[in-house]
């Protein structure tokens, strides 16, 4: 290649690297995800990128010179981004860490200066913060100082404790600052921390397709293959290892139930299959390939089945398209 | 959590003695409370309140001295911060205002619902200096 050529490529990478930093998703698939489950949730306020007093900066860039909130964007001074959810929703951990502090002990709903929180430390240096939580004693907190846990563990559930007009999460992202000897509230938004812009939760899929849609014909005693391939809807990626957090297959309507149909390649009997490829990154489809065997008498089934990240934490069954596969079992 | 911050509206509310309105405070109670300027002040078209809007039990009626014209009717209350908030979420619809948005926060709450010409109306809820909640009625603002 011609130096010229190869300057004129050159550039061409470079701009499109831009593009996709600019992008904000695609190179960051370990980075932050949203720390709950419902990917319903939108926020009511986001962070105040300017902390004087009736000067507000939201986290679209605009500036409002006033004391009032402005729904969906920001009221004065705020250090966090709060989310609207129901008491008792469960609360996830936005990025792998240490819980380095909690509060457990104020009522769900107890209104004052505290309330209920889990403080978690980041291998990046920075830590975050999850306020308003139930009490200990109503399940708010599902974690303890020193544990380590890892992205989308769910660690705690929503209250409105402490300081609180309305139930929601207020969470909080904090990094060391050295001229304040001290660690300050920044904005995830403006950081672009998110592992997919503009913030994805950690767990979620849609279904795309799979090797038979109808109804599978199974004798009694043999063996099919079966394929399934959903797409990564949520923030983090899915993978085939590791002791928790694989993305898995499991049996659903009950969840986790003993399947009928297990077949020899089963790692459990409510456990068909993790995915098959090492890593499915978000936007990515991933395949699920496992066997069917006719083990129970002959008649017409159906098997529900929903996605878990093993150890963590399962999908919502009905973003996923309620999946079942309908089963005849023949002589 | 954030600080705790209160809008200068706030710290220029005074008072209005007296009881809630007619000495009810059931969501039916009407909404007498609806603010009227005073004879001393500029006179500020409003919109009025439609009777019977919802009233949080035991609010109090108090009055701005404010020109804003957004500002349709404005309470305080001595309840925890988030049981305005609760209320309204079930009051509103059970008295015919559709809900099309909840805001809650730190130091604020906000509903978004559907007055009876179809415009956008607010509910805003938030703390005073002494510990107790100002409640607003006002036409909907970004």
């Amino acid at each position: 290649m011609k130096p010229l050529a190869r300057g004129a490529a050159a550039s061409v990478l470079l701009q499109l690297a831009a593009i996709v930093m600019s992008s904000g998703s695609v190179l960051a698939t370990d980075d932050y995800t949203l720390p709950f489950y419902n990917p319903g949730v939108t926020m009511s306020y986001g962070v105040d990128r300017d902390r004087t007093l009736n000067r507000q900066l939201d986290w679209t860039g605009q500036v409002w010179y006033d004391g009032q909130p402005h729904y969906g964007r920001v009221y004065d001074q705020h250090t966090g981004v709060d989310y609207p959810m129901a008491v008792y929703s469960g609360i996830a951990a936005a990025k792998d860490g240490t819980v380095v502090d909690l509060q457990g002990g104020y009522g769900t709903t107890q209104f004052g200066s505290f309330g209920n929180f889990v403080k978690i430390q980041h291998a990046d240096g920075r830590q975050t913060l999850y306020y308003h939580l139930a009490s200990s004693a109503d399940g708010g907190i599902a974690t303890w100082v020193g544990a380590g846990v890892q992205a989308g563990q769910w660690i705690g559930r929503s209250g409105c404790s402490g300081l609180c007009y309305g139930a929601h999460l207020h969470f909080e992202m904090l990094a060391w600052s050295s001229a304040a000897n001290a660690f300050r509230p920044v904005d995830p938004l403006a950081e672009r921390r998110w592992t997919t812009w503009p913030g994805r939760v950690p767990f979620d899929a849609a279904y795309v397709r799979e090797s038979n849609p109808g109804t599978e014909y199974l004798r009694r005693g043999l063996t099919i293959l079966h394929w399934v391939d959903f797409r990564n809807t949520g923030g983090r990626a899915w993978r085939s290892w590791g002791a928790v957090g694989r993305t898995a297959l499991a049996t659903w309507n009950p969840a986790a139930h003993a399947s009928a149909f297990r077949a020899f390649d089963w790692p459990y009997a409510w456990l068909p299959t993790f995915v098959d490829a090492a890593s499915v990154p978000p936007d990515w489809v991933g395949r699920f390939t496992f066997g069917l065997t006719g083990s129970a008498a002959p008649g017409s089934y159906s098997e529900a089945f929903n996605l878990q990240a093993y150890g963590l934490s399962w999908f919502d069954y009905g973003r996923l398209g309620s999946y079942y596969i309908p089963i005849v079992v023949t002589p | 959590m954030g600080r705790l911050t209160i809008p200068p509206l706030v710290l220029l509310l005074i008072l209005v003695g007296g009881c809630a309105t007619g000495g009810t405070s059931s969501p039916s109670s009407s909404a007498s409370s609806s603010i009227s300027s005073g004879p001393t002040r500029s006179a500020v078209v409003r919109t009025p309140l439609p009777s019977g809007f919802p009233v949080v039990p035991g609010a109090i009626p108090a009055s701005p001295q404010d020109s804003d014209p957004g500002l349709i009717a404005l309470w305080e209350s001595d309840q925890a911060g988030s049981a305005a908030y609760d209320f309204y979420v079930d009051a509103l619809p059970a008295a015919g205002y559709p809900i099309v948005g909840v805001y809650p926060g730190g130091e604020v709450a906000l509903i978004r619902f559907l007055a009876s010409d179809g415009q956008v109306w607010q509910i805003v809820v938030h703390g005073l200096a002494d510990g107790t909640v100002a409640i607003e009625v006002r036409l909907d603002r970004p």
